[in-house]
C-alpha cells in the first residue's frame, strides 16, 4: 500500500497547484482604437472563465463555447479580451504525461455595445 | 434588461480584492419587447431596471453595489451579495433645447451631455471629441485622471482627482446627478443655487427633482453608499489641446520656490511631479491648455509594457523583481523610476485630453497603490516626510505627485486650500504594505499635517480620522443628506451599508 501515498500526495499537490497558482499568463486583446488614439480594453462585462483539457497532443480537444457574451434580449457582443493560463499544476500535467493531458483555464471578457 | 449569471468568485481589475458573490448581474440597454426610440427611453428603461432590483434587494434583505469598472483598489466597490455590473448601461446624449431650465446659461447648453453610468472615460472621450453627427461640436472633457477605463460615475463617486491645477477633479464637472435608491421614482439632483433642467426633462425621465446644494455635493463623492447613480449630466469644454514641455529635473528648494508661487501654476492646467524618494530630484510636468489645432501627430500611449511584437512582463514578474534579495532597494527604485520616466510621462507631447490620457493598463497582480493628499503649504514637509519613511523601510517605490484645485464635494478627499496635492505612491501588497502605511498617517498626525484619504484606494478611514478629514459639519451634512434621500427608510439604506461605510462610522 505504501507506494500509493505518495502518488496520491503527488495528486492532491497537483490538484491544490492547479487550482491557486498561476504560472504562465498570456493576454489576447485589442489594441489601437478610432483616430489613431489608444482606447485599451473596454470590456462590457467581468471575467468568464473554463477549465479546457486537451488530451493525446491534439488528438481529443476541449472547445471552450462562450454563451456569457450577449445582452439580456440575446444580442450577442463581441469578445474584447482572452487570458489563457496554465498554472504549475498544468505544466507539470503536461509534462508528466508527457503531453497526453494538457489543461489550462481560459478567461474571457466580453466588449461594450458600441454606443 | 437584467442578466442574472448567478454565485461566482469575483476579483477587482487589479486584483487586489477576491470574494465570493451570490449573484453577478449584467443590466443593459437591450428590450426584448420593444426597440428602444429616444435616449430618454434608455435612461427610463435603466432606472426602472434598477429601482426593481433594489426593490427586490429590500424584500430578500440582500446588499447590492454597482460594480462600474472595478477600478477602485479598496474593496469600497463589492459586496458578497449581489454585484451589479453597469458598464453595458453606456449611452450619452444630448438633452433637447427645451429641456433646460430658463437660468442655465445659453452658451453651455451645447455643451452639456448626458452620460448613463456604464460610459468610460475613453468612451465619452471618442463621444466628445470625434462627434459623428452633423452640427454636434467637438468636445473634451475639463480633467480626468491618468486612467481611461473607469467609468465616469464610479470614477466620480470615489473622487479621481486628476492634476486639473485650476480647475479640480472629475466631481467638479458634473453639473447633476441621476440616483436610484429604491423609493418610488428615481431621483435628479442638483445644485438649488445652479439648476439646470426643467419640469420637461423631469417629465421624459420620469424622475423626481431634488434641489439642494447639501444634497448634491454629498451624493457626488458617496462611493455606492446614496444608492446606484445611473446618469451625470457632464458640463464639457469646447475641445482643447494641452501642451506639455519636455519635463524639468528640479531641486527641492526651486520645487519649494516654484510650488509657493501662485504665479507659477496660475498659467497652468496640468501639474504634476514625480521623485524616486531615494534620490533627491523630482521632475516636473507641466501641461498648458492651448486651442485645437490639427495636423499634430497623435502622442504615443503611455503605460503600454509590450513591445512591438508583444513581448511584456509577465503578470507577476514585478513582484519577483521587487523581491529579489541582495539588491537594495535604492537599486530597485532607481530602475523602477528609469522605466517609469520613459513609459509613465507626458513630456514634449501635444494633444487633445482622449490621446493623452489612455491608460487601461492593469496593474501588475500583487501591487497596491495608496493616494493621500494634503495642502500644498505642506507639500514639501510631507515630501521629506515620505522619503525619510520610504529610506528607514527599505522600500522600492516610484511617488507621483498631482496639484489639483479644491471641489465641493462633502467628502471630496481633494479638498485642501489653497490647492489639493495628491501624493501617490504604489508598491508590493505584501506585509509591508500596512506597516508602510500606518507609519506615513502617525507621522503626517505627529506632524500636524492634515490629511484626507482617497475613497478608492484606501481602507484606513475610521471615526477618528473621518473627523480629522472631514470634521463634524461635513459629516452630520453627508448623513442627513443620506437619510432624506432614502426618506429615512433604514432597510434601504441598508442594502448600500458596506464594510468601509461602517469602518468610517457612517453605517
Amino acid at each position: 500500500m505504501k507506494p500509493h501515498v505518495p502518488k496520491l500526495l503527488v495528486f492532491i499537490l497537483l490538484l491544490i497547484s492547479m487550482t491557486f497558482f498561476s504560472c504562465s499568463v498570456t493576454h489576447v486583446y485589442q489594441a489601437g482604437g478610432p483616430a489613431g488614439r489608444e482606447m485599451g480594453n473596454q470590456p462590457g462585462t467581468e471575467w468568464g472563465s473554463d477549465r479546457s483539457n486537451v488530451f493525446f497532443w491534439g488528438a481529443i480537444r476541449d472547445d471552450v463555447r462562450i454563451e456569457s457574451c450577449k445582452l439580456g434580449d440575446g444580442t450577442r457582443l463581441n469578445i474584447e479580451e482572452i487570458k489563457i493560463e496554465k498554472n504549475l499544476g498544468c505544466q507539470l500535467a503536461g509534462l508528466l504525461t508527457l503531453g497526453i493531458w494538457q489543461p489550462s483555464k481560459i478567461s474571457w471578457r466580453c466588449a461594450k455595445p458600441v454606443n | 434588461m437584467i442578466k442574472r449569471n448567478g454565485p461566482r468568485t469575483w476579483k477587482n481589475i487589479h486584483v487586489t480584492n477576491t470574494q465570493s458573490l451570490e449573484d453577478l448581474m449584467d443590466v443593459d440597454n437591450s428590450n426584448a419587447q420593444r426597440r428602444l426610440q429616444s435616449p430618454y427611453d434608455f435612461l427610463n428603461q435603466a432606472s426602472g431596471d434598477l429601482n426593481a432590483l433594489i426593490q427586490e434587494a429590500k424584500a430578500k434583505k440582500k446588499k447590492l453595489r454597482a460594480i462600474g469598472s472595478a477600478w477602485a483598489l479598496s474593496p469600497i466597490q463589492s459586496t458578497d451579495h449581489w454585484l451589479v455590473n453597469t458598464k453595458l448601461l453606456n449611452k450619452c446624449f444630448e438633452a433637447d433645447a427645451d429641456c433646460f431650465h430658463p437660468d442655465y446659461p445659453q452658451d453651455k447648453r451645447p455643451l452639456l451631455v448626458i452620460a448613463q453610468c456604464g460610459i468610460s472615460i475613453a468612451e465619452l472621450n471618442v463621444y466628445l471629441e470625434l462627434p459623428r453627427e452633423a452640427g454636434r461640436l467637438a468636445r473634451s472633457m475639463k480633467t480626468t485622471g491618468i486612467g481611461a477605463g473607469q467609468t465616469v460615475v464610479g470614477a466620480v463617486s470615489g473622487n479621481t482627482h486628476g492634476a486639473a491645477v485650476n480647475f479640480g477633479a472629475l466631481p467638479d464637472f458634473v453639473a447633476a446627478i441621476q440616483l436610484c435608491n429604491g423609493t418610488d421614482k428615481p431621483l435628479w439632483i442638483e445644485r438649488s443655487d445652479r439648476p439646470v433642467m426643467n419640469e420637461t426633462f423631469f417629465d421624459r425621465i420620469q424622475s423626481k427633482p431634488v434641489r439642494d446644494t447639501d444634497i448634491f455635493n454629498s451624493a457626488l463623492v458617496s462611493f455606492g453608499a446614496f444608492g446606484i447613480i445611473t446618469a451625470f449630466a457632464i458640463e464639457t469644454a469646447p475641445l482643447y489641446q494641452i501642451v506639455f514641455p519636455v519635463i524639468k529635473e528640479v531641486d527641492e528648494p526651486k520645487l519649494a520656490s516654484l510650488l509657493a508661487d501662485p504665479g507659477y501654476y496660475s498659467g497652468l492646467y496640468h501639474l504634476e511631479f514625480v521623485f524616486n524618494p531615494h534620490e533627491e530630484t523630482y521632475f516636473l510636468i507641466e501641461g498648458t491648455k492651448v486651442n485645437y489645432e490639427e495636423g499634430h501627430p497623435i502622442p504615443k500611449p503611455l503605460w503600454i509594457v509590450s513591445n512591438a511584437s508583444g513581448y511584456a512582463p509577465g503578470d507577476r514578474v514585478g513582484r519577483l523583481l521587487l523581491k529579489l534579495p541582495l539588491v537594495s532597494a535604492a537599486r530597485k527604485s532607481k530602475i523602477q523610476f528609469k522605466e517609469y520616466l520613459k513609459n509613465a510621462v507626458l513630456s514634449d507631447v501635444r494633444g487633445t485630453s482622449g490621446q493623452l490620457f489612455t491608460a487601461t493598463i492593469t496593474y501588475l497582480e500583487g501591487f497596491i497603490e495608496t493616494a493621500l493628499a494634503v495642502s500644498l503649504d505642506d507639500t514639501i514637509a510631507t515630501l521629506r516626510l515620505l522619503k525619510q519613511a520610504t529610506r528607514d523601510m527599505k522600500l522600492p517605490i516610484v511617488v507621483q505627485v498631482r496639484i489639483v484645485h479644491p471641489g465641493d464635494a462633502v467628502f471630496g478627499f481633494t479638498c485642501h486650500f489653497p490647492k489639493s496635492v495628491v501624493v501617490e505612491f504604489g508598491m508590493l501588497r505584501d506585509s509591508d504594505y500596512p506597516k508602510f502605511e500606518e507609519l506615513i498617517l502617525t507621522k503626517l498626525r505627529g506632524s500636524g499635517i492634515r490629511y484626507s484619504l482617497h475613497w478608492s484606494k484606501n481602507s484606513l478611514v475610521d471615526p477618528t480620522r473621518l473627523l480629522q478629514m472631514y470634521g463634524t459639519d461635513r459629516i452630520e451634512t453627508w448623513k442627513r443628506s443620506r437619510q432624506t434621500l432614502f426618506n429615512g427608510d433604514a432597510d434601504l439604506m441598508d442594502i448600500f451599508n458596506h464594510r468601509d461605510l461602517k469602518t468610517a462610522g457612517l453605517a
